[in-house]
């Protein structure tokens, strides 16, 4: 088995002019992780796109188990995990993966009594830059994340929003093209997480990293990132781009009446439309089988005499989507008995 | 290129990465940074060793010059018994200060203890408990890496207690010694004495990195350290007399290390009469035990456990 594979990492340094995005950033083929008894990671055969790629799923799903295989901290039961054009199966692939990847924790994880430069600074000399690359890159870093002043002053005093961000500026230190971000908001109030959001959503879109957002907070992953990937008891479920998975479905509309929405209701439920009422009026019907398009609900109108303002497609939110994907499979393990 | 929220412009790194950067030797001076931050434990912990270094070096100085005066009352002597005198009186004079440099020595090794347990304890006990190991290993950073590390950043506190010391009151002792006679002709016991003072720094070294990869709390390695240490101390000397057997005392870390010291230094300490070999198993079994600990923990670290 070869550690390594031709194709290098989008984006990165070495073939920064490179301007061939589309290469899968991971590659995972049947990979499998189990300590004893306990299968973390059931066959996952999936491949991240390059670009912001968040990572959905409850707690015990396997993130962290991915994570650690993605960065080579551990071996696969089974498959094959490929990473930036590198499988981490010896020493110098794994060493070589983190030096093109930069990792957030979740955790705290900073020590205290030192200020923040003594930390990038220190960890930028760790992944090997020298020691006047690392100074002025750690200053680089933490001026891109708006750590000021605070920079020279011991970690103790800081806030979680500042800790958050010089934990960014110390994954982004050696200016990695992949970068795996654990819970990069936890724990922030709502103007530290617009700060962080906007950060993400930066190097994301505009600095073309590479980045695997893991995050509890939906609508956190929906403003940055394109694709999405959930994973439930060590399985993906469900993976695509956002966009698609959010998309607008024909069956489910918003109609909005003028008066009589009531009326409406009645006579669609007794044609078997599923309906309900929101709380601002407007009515949300879904189309029964058979029934195609909207032009009927225009001939229940009329026949009710209610004047229709507009109808809509609805478009579902990726909690739904979430939500809906967690729900089937549990009905699934269910029905199969796993 | 910039985001709706923040002002500064994200910018690429165009050097390169180092090849074989000393990763280790960073990872020490780091810890070493943090520690001279702390003033005040330094200077309660330190206070003691240097004065006892001080003091010892005037000692040593004293020695040599206290003699002076008798060279020049041997003026009138034949020049063979005059060359004899002199050298007689210069066996003695180093004698004295190696004397005066066992002691010193013996009397810092507590201290040392105190102070690689102070500094050490919490190396790898705080990462873990602040999660701080995910950022290194993150990193292209091996666990022996890690480790060395570590080891460097307590070695660095214990040779500052003993290692330092020692080398002080030598070169004052060479500087005051006539012709440099203690460098020229006990430069083997110079020798012997950092072989000692850095394999006492080694070896505690590495215990208490273990012990503090065991838990999550400073204190509580701290508390292990000095349980472990003289439990066995007061333990093995209680067995030792209840029994009357001397190898009860062979369970104690300072007693093997004191079997050491004699063996290089040709001594004989009371109850300590088994041979060396004995005590290089012990303390190299204890050694063994240590790494291995060491390496399981830090495994345990690297994936995130």
């Amino acid at each position: 088995m070869t550690s390594t594979l031709p194709d290098p990492l989008p984006g990165h340094a070495s073939d920064a002019d490179s301007p061939d995005r589309g290469e899968p950033i991971v590659r995972l083929q049947g990979l499998r992780k189990s300590f004893g008894s306990v299968h973390a990671l059931r066959g996952l055969d999936m491949e991240l796109p390059p670009g912001p790629v968040g990572l959905l799923g409850p707690n015990g799903a396997g993130k962290t188990t991915l994570i650690g295989l993605l960065l080579g901290l551990l071996e696969p039961t089974e498959g094959t995990a490929v990473v930036a054009g590198l499988q981490p199966t010896n020493r110098a692939a794994r060493i070589e993966i983190r030096k093109r990847v930069g990792y957030m924790p979740e955790s705290d994880c900073l020590l205290p009594g030192m200020t923040a430069v003594e930390i990038v600074s220190s960890l930028a000399k760790l992944t090997g830059l020298n020691r006047q690359d690392a100074i002025t890159r750690a200053h680089e870093v933490l001026d891109y994340v708006e750590l000021d002043e605070a920079r020279y002053r011991a970690l103790d005093g800081y806030s979680t929003g500042m800790k958050q961000r010089l934990k960014l500026a110390q994954a982004l230190v050696h200016d990695p093209d992949f970068l795996l971000l654990d819970e990069p908001t936890n724990g922030l109030d709502p103007a530290g997480r617009r700060h962080m959001l906007s950060l993400v959503e930066d190097l994301g879109r505009n600095q073309n990293k590479n980045i695997l957002l893991c995050s509890h907070l939906l609508p956190d992953v929906e403003r940055t990132c394109d694709n999405v990937v959930v994973l439930v008891k060590g399985q993906a479920i469900l993976q695509g781009s956002i966009a698609e998975l959010t998309a607008a479905e024909s069956r489910r509309l918003r109609v909005e009446v003028e008066d009589g929405a009531g009326r409406l209701q009645a006579a669609l439920e007794a044609a078997t439309y599923a309906t309900s009422l929101n709380e601002d009026g407007a009515l949300m019907v879904t189309l029964p089988h058979g029934v195609e398009d909207a032009d009927a609900l225009c001939g229940f109108a009329a026949g009710e005499g209610v004047n229709i303002s507009s109808i809509d497609p609805v478009r579902s939110t990726l909690e739904e989507v979430f939500l809906k994907a967690v729900d089937d499979s549990e009905k699934k393990a269910e029905a199969t008995g796993a | 290129m910039k985001a709706t929220t923040h002002t500064e412009v994200y910018r690429r790194f165009d050097g390169e990465l180092r090849k074989r950067p000393l990763r280790s030797v960073t990872l020490a001076w780091s810890g070493i940074r943090i520690g001279f931050k702390k003033k005040l434990p330094m200077l309660l912990l330190f206070i003691i060793p240097a004065i006892f270094t001080i003091v010892t070096g005037f000692m040593v100085q004293l020695k040599f010059e206290a003699e002076s005066g008798t060279l020049t009352n041997m003026a009138g002597m034949e020049p063979s018994a005059q060359t004899m005198a002199m050298g007689a009186m210069l066996s003695s004079q180093l004698g004295q200060v190696e004397v005066l440099i066992f002691q010193l020595l013996t009397n810092m090794q507590f201290f040392v203890v105190l102070i690689m347990g102070w500094y050490g304890s919490g190396l790898i006990a705080e990462d873990r408990k602040l999660r701080a190991h995910l950022l290194y290993f993150a990193r292209p950073m091996s666990r022996l890496t890690y480790t060395a590390g570590k080891l460097l950043t307590v070695m660095f506190w214990g040779s500052l207690a003993v290692v330092a010391p020692v080398t002080i009151v030598c070169s004052v002792a060479s500087l005051a010694s006539p012709e440099w006679s203690f460098l020229t002709e006990r430069w083997d016991t110079i020798l012997k004495l950092e072989l000692y003072a850095v394999l006492w720094v080694f070896f505690h070294g590495i215990l208490v990195l273990a012990i503090s990869s065991l838990t999550d709390r400073r204190n509580r390695a701290l508390g292990g350290l000095f349980i472990l240490y003289f439990l066995t101390l007061a333990g093995s000397n209680a067995m030792a007399e209840l029994m009357s057997g001397q190898g009860w005392r062979l369970l104690s870390i300072p007693n093997n290390f004191q079997r050491i010291f004699d063996g290089l230094f040709d001594q004989s300490s009371p109850g300590i009469g088994w041979n060396l070999e004995a005590s290089l198993w012990v303390l190299g079994l204890l050694t063994f035990a240590s790494a291995a600990i060491l390496s399981r923990q830090t495994r345990k670290l690297e994936v995130g456990a």
